[in-house]
């Protein structure tokens, strides 16, 4: 993704009491942000509550940002993890019967993009909450694996891991094992 | 290649790091092996769905809670940081006139260490407790041996650690100058005063940190001194003050022996700190005036700190038909002239402005009437 230099001075500046400087930031992540929290939580309003308690956490422990972490690394970190643990508190695993969410292997022929799209989005919370992650961070946030590392606080090789592990899931969920 | 080969290869195929031996290799297998093409195809399949997922937008709404959410919050959640970025650039200031003006850099570079660590424990410490940081991203884990244990070090916060590991901080440490003016208690204690970091943190302040005159002024024991006491320093922070002690006539008679000597007295350090004296002060005029050695003379003079210190006259400086007064040209003007500045270092003037009946009459407002009246002025200019 495509980072300005200017995030490190809108910090700055943000620490110095200037609040525009904060909302540069809101405005600049505000959509990357409630997407990953949409993804992880997978309701609209919630993900809305989760992007905003990340934005105001994000402010409260400013002065705790190490200048030499990118911000939005930070801030994703703040978002991901506002939205698993309020996934795992509600505990709300929107349920699908096992192999409701299975198609065809001709999906474009069957279903509408709309409807694939709302599939996929079944079928990722169907994952476990770390497994959707990085299929998130990695698939619609453009993450490397080094970025997504960070973000989770974890090595590359355990994104890799995670990657392939979920994949395979998802594969199963959508595809079927092919056994 | 074994299966976990050609997987790895097929995950990054689809997250566009596959270097192109590896994907010769990659096609190499899928072009003779069945089984490695349909996971191929499969992962592709997958990655093809989830790119049906589109971004979304955020409900409009969003931002304005956030900033609304915020505003709520109490400004200090910020200072900690805020005051360590000021002392930051001052810490830079140090560095750059200290290899000008070693003997007066090195005493601001010890208020700005010396500042942080004092001023911040006797505000922040104990720190408040820590709202979930969740999102903080953990430092690399360095190897640390085991010559110091935790009951040898204890650095349990993390800011005074940032403050440490500052590389301005660290090189001005190392400086033997810049130890000794840490080892000065009278110095140490006037720096703890927050306001004396707030008037550092003054851009007029920081203007007369770049003058020469004035940082060797600063090397003077006797300015320390003046930097211990409370008012002074109380002083220091005023707007007013710091723009008078930007202005280069006032910087010339600070480096006065006379004047730096009246500065050790607590009465005159006291007398600076009220206000309207500090406005006074910040007159181009009465700066002028305090340039001349016959007024630096007088300002020595006990008795003169004594009256400077007494409540009525200090009361009758900041009255507004007093301060009207001062700020007349004419009067500026008598206090320029070395007449005037010679009478009042003369100990007669000096003892009648300590008397307690020359005080009240300046306290009188019929008196400080006269006083702004254009035909006194004019009488004492001439």
């Amino acid at each position: 993704m495509v980072v300005e230099e200017n995030d490190a001075l809108l910090v700055q500046r943000s620490l110095s009491g200037d609040r525009d400087a904060f909302e540069a930031l809101v405005v600049k992540y505000q959509k990357p942000m409630f997407n990953v929290a949409l993804r992880i939580v997978h309701d609209y309003e919630d993900a809305s509550e989760v992007t905003q308690a990340a934005f105001v956490s994000a402010f409260e422990n400013l002065k705790h940002f190490k200048p030499r972490y990118k911000f939005y690394s930070w801030l994703y970190r703040i978002t991901v993890n506002g939205s698993l643990n309020f996934a795992k508190g509600r505990r709300r695993f929107e349920g699908l019967d096992d192999g409701m969410v299975s198609i065809d292997k001709q999906p474009d022929e069957v279903f509408s993009e709309k409807d694939t799209a709302l599939i996929v989005e079944q079928a990722l919370m169907k994952l476990p909450p770390d497994y959707r992650t990085v299929i998130v961070l990695s698939h619609f946030q453009d993450l490397s694996y080094k970025e997504i590392g960070d973000v989770l606080n974890i090595p590359v090789k355990t994104v890799k891991s995670r990657l392939f592990t979920a994949r395979q899931l998802l594969k199963d969920i959508l595809i079927g094992s092919g056994d | 290649m074994n299966k976990n080969e050609y997987m790895d290869l097929i995950q990054k195929e689809i997250d566009g790091v596959i270097s192109e031996e590896d994907l010769r290799k990659l096609r190499a297998v899928l072009k003779n092996d069945p089984t490695a093409r349909r996971e191929h195809d499969d992962l592709h399949k997958i990655g093809t769905m989830l790119n049906s997922i589109t971004d979304v937008e955020p409900p409009r709404s969003l931002k304005a809670n956030v900033l609304n959410a915020i505003q709520a919050r109490p400004a200090h959640h910020d200072f900690p940081t805020t005051l360590f970025h000021q002392l930051e650039g001052a810490m830079a200031n140090f560095i750059s006139l200290y290899s000008k003006h070693r003997r007066g850099a090195f005493i601001l570079g010890g208020a700005v260490v010396v500042a942080i660590a004092i001023v911040y424990v006797s505000s922040f410490y104990p720190p408040p407790a820590k709202e979930s940081v969740s999102g903080t991203i953990g430092e690399a884990k360095k190897y640390r041996g085991e010559q110091m244990s935790d009951k040898d070090v204890s650095l349990l916060n993390p800011e005074i650690q940032k403050i440490l590991q500052n590389d301005k901080v660290q090189t001005a440490l190392k400086n033997k100058a810049f130890q000794s003016a840490l080892a000065n208690p009278a110095f140490a204690s006037a720096v703890a005063n927050s306001a004396f970091t707030s008037a550092l943190a003054n851009p007029a302040f920081a203007s007369a940190l770049a003058n020469s005159a004035f940082t060797s002024a600063l090397a003077k024991p006797a300015f320390a001194s003046a930097l211990a006491n409370p008012a002074f320093t109380s002083a220091l922070a005023k707007p007013g003050f710091a723009s008078a002690v930007a202005n280069p006539a006032l910087q010339s008679s600070l480096k006065s022996s006379e004047l730096r000597s009246a500065l050790k007295s607590p009465e005159l350090k006291s007398a600076l700190s009220n206000p309207a004296l500090q406005s006074a002060l910040a007159d181009r005029a009465l700066q002028s005036a305090l340039a001349s050695p016959q007024l630096q003379s007088a300002l020595s003079s006990r008795s003169l700190q004594s009256a400077l210190a007494n409540a009525e006259l200090q009361s009758a400086l900041a009255s507004s038909s007093m301060q009207s007064a001062l700020a007349n040209p004419a009067l500026q003007s008598a206090l320029a002239s070395p007449a005037l500045q010679s009478a009042l270092a003369s100990s007669a003037l000096q003892s009648a402005l300590a008397s307690s009946e020359l005080q009240s009459a300046l306290a009188n407002s019929a008196f400080q009437s006269a006083l702004s009246s254009g035909a006194l002025q004019g009488t004492m200019g001439e």
